[in-house]
């Protein structure tokens, strides 16, 4: 009787074993599974997170960091990709521009997967799929949706409440696998304020003046659909002698630009204005300006995926963003965004607004402060419409071949180390 | 042949360019108002600054306390300003985000308390004032409830000129406001519209 019961007991942990090893087979594929884009004949010169902060080599939050220098005097832009991973237009944005920038006049960084652990799995208790697709000429290929914390994974126990540095806000126990709500970050500090605080050294250190952090939005969040600016930022010397946070409207108004930006593109597509609260604390649109001389933003995209009213969470959701609850919801008024599931918020519909959005910025910035002015050109979103009313997918007709002989020289494998000898040629070691 | 095309092209700019002249505004005409006038925003939002950058674009007023116009979103300092007798006219541009909120550190019934002084004062002053809404969607959703509506049905009834933009008026409420009141409405298609024609709604004496 013992005996039999044993083997029940070892069929059961082995079939127990089976299934897990099935299911983790798939947060492995995810984990692991490499993207790579084809730079553009700009680049100059790649780093990586731990060049500004040393310890985060070798850890999943560090990813690299793309510096496109024209090699003529005038501003310095930082774009900052992925910094929530479930909100992928960001990233694809920061991949369509580094495969195809040119610069004639300062300098770009660009930071395609700014929280790179958060890239490697799903929301934890949400189904939705692992990949995307995007359709190019030369073949079909697939990019990660991610979470939008850091990585269980490689940072875990979350604590009751999070409490951010240095301003001493109180915030909910995840945030602080939030990169998003731990600016400014500490050297020393969790990994995710270890990636916080090397964004702030890339901002200090590389002499940024315009800084972009790229998002997506709920339609049923009042931000959506926007740029948030600060229109005042901390007195530091102040704070750092007393302790007391005083605010006071810097020489230049990253809010100004914003709102002429966002008005000046509105016969493209609606893109409203806000002002960074000074009393929310841990977001780049109030910290970056804070902690750092640079003129911030932040823009957000109409992203329904992360809506939570939708019907499933199907691949089809996040490419094309139709969704019927979402339209009756839109028809009763209580959404902030004009959405039509006619239309959707397809992919590259909120790529296409964070590459014009951006460059809206970037020469708004250089109309009203003649020396931050910055010559660059990567797709817009009217190319992209005009692309995909001729029934192209405009996505995919930007991205480059990586296994073309002709790219094989510009290719980058985007991963937590160095893959493959392209990085080679500025290893500084 | 040559004759019949110059014709054709002749009559098309004859009738064509006074629609794409006059395609941007509709509803009453454009209503006229003297400076100095004194900007505020109604909820705090970023409207009242947009508005300021596009007449600071049309480059021909200066912004200034003592001078042509000037900008003051903030209590007291904006009852201050309307208890000066130094402007002709009030516009408040409605414009209400939780954000903006947020970054003065007050409620929206804060803001509306405010604003109603801010109308009484400025009825004392005998200024004359206009309603402004250019914020895009910035009244979704448009609950009741919302900020954006309480602070509509407070300044507009108020107001001796509403100016809108088209999108903001889809469910025609300023229209109705308008017909209700006997305020002249116009409508805007795009914001840059106010670029051209802020010189001929403030005249500098």
């Amino acid at each position: 009787m013992e005996k039999k019961s044993l083997i029940v007991k070892i069929v059961i942990l082995f079939l127990a074993l089976v299934l897990a090893t099935l299911s983790g087979i798939e947060f492995w594929q995810l984990r692991h599974y490499k993207e790579t884009i084809v730079a553009s004949d700009d680049l100059t010169e790649v780093k990586w997170f731990s060049d500004y902060v040393p310890s985060l080599k070798n850890t999943w939050m560090d990813t690299p960091v793309f510096i496109f220098d024209s090699g003529v005097e005038g501003g310095t832009v930082f774009v900052c990709g992925c910094p929530h991973p479930y909100e992928p237009a960001s990233t694809m944005a920061a991949y369509l521009m580094i495969e195809n920038l040119e610069v004639t006049k300062g300098k770009i960084i660009i930071v395609p997967r700014a929280n790179y652990s958060g890239s490697t799995e799903g929301m934890v208790g949400d189904a939705y799929p692992m990949f995307f697709h995007v359709s190019s000429d030369w073949g079909i290929t697939k990019y990660r949706i991610g979470d939008r914390y850091t990585n269980p994974l490689d940072q875990w126990p979350d604590p009751f409440t999070y409490i951010n540095y240095p301003s001493g806000q109180n915030l909910a126990y995840q945030d602080i696998r939030n990169l998003n709500r731990t600016y400014p970050g500490r050297e020393n500090g969790t990994i995710t304020e270890r990636a916080a605080y090397a964004v702030m050294e890339i901002i200090r250190e590389e002499g940024v003046d315009i800084a972009i952090d790229m998002h997506e939005a709920e339609i049923l969040y009042p931000v959506t659909s926007t740029y948030v600016a600060p229109s005042k930022v901390l007195d530091r010397e102040k704070f750092l002698e007393t302790g007391e946070m005083e605010y006071y409207e810097p020489e230049m108004s990253s809010l100004d630009v914003a709102m002429m930006a966002g008005m000046n593109i509105s016969d493209q597509f609606l893109m409203k204005s806000a002002s960074s609260p000074n009393t929310l604390h841990g977001l780049s649109h109030r910290e970056w300006a804070d902690w750092s001389d640079s003129m911030t933003f932040l823009m957000e995209t109409p992203e329904i995926f992360i809506d939570k009213i939708t019907g499933p969470r199907t691949e089809a959701l996040m490419t094309e963003g139709k969704d019927e609850f979402l339209q009756k919801v839109t028809d009763k008024g209580l959404t902030y965004f004009p959405y039509d599931m006619e239309f959707g918020t397809p992919m590259w519909y909120r790529t296409g607004r964070h590459l014009t959005g951006a460059l809206e910025v970037i020469y708004w910035a250089g109309a009203f402060y003649p020396e931050l002015e910055v010559e660059v050109n990567w797709p817009t979103y009217l190319e992209m419409q005009d692309l995909e009313n001729q029934g192209v997918d405009s996505i995919g007709y930007y991205l480059k071949n990586p296994e073309a002989a002709e790219n094989a020289d510009h290719a980058f494998t985007i991963y937590y180390k160095p893959v493959g000898e392209n990085y080679d040629k500025f290893d500084k070691d | 042949m040559k004759k019949t095309i110059f014709l054709v092209l002749f009559a098309l700019l004859v009738f064509a360019v006074p629609v794409q002249l006059f395609a941007a505004l509709s509803g009453d005409p454009i209503q006229t108002f003297d400076c100095p006038f004194l900007l505020t925003s109604g909820g705090q939002g970023a409207g009242s600054k947009m508005l300021r950058l596009l007449i600071n674009q049309s480059k021909k007023f200066t912004l200034g306390e003592d001078a042509d116009f000037w900008l003051e979103d903030e209590t007291p300092e904006r009852y201050e300003d309307i208890d000066s007798g130094r402007y002709t006219t009030l516009v408040i541009v409605i414009s209400v985000t939780e954000k903006g909120l947020g970054a003065s550190g007050i409620t929206i019934e804060d803001e509306i308390g405010f604003l109603k002084e801010v109308l009484k004062k400025a009825k004392a002053q005998n200024m004359k004032i206009v309603a402004v809404s250019m914020e895009a969607d910035a009244r979704a959703p448009k609950l009741p409830t919302n900020g954006n509506e309480r602070i509509i049905d407070l300044v507009c009834p108020e107001s001796d000129w509403m100016i809108v933009l088209k999108a903001n008026n889809s469910d025609e409420k300023f229209t109705k406001i308008s017909q209700q009141y006997g305020i002249p409405l116009t409508i805007i298609d795009k914001q840059m519209d106010l670029v051209k024609a802020a010189p001929d709604i403030f005249i500098k004496k």
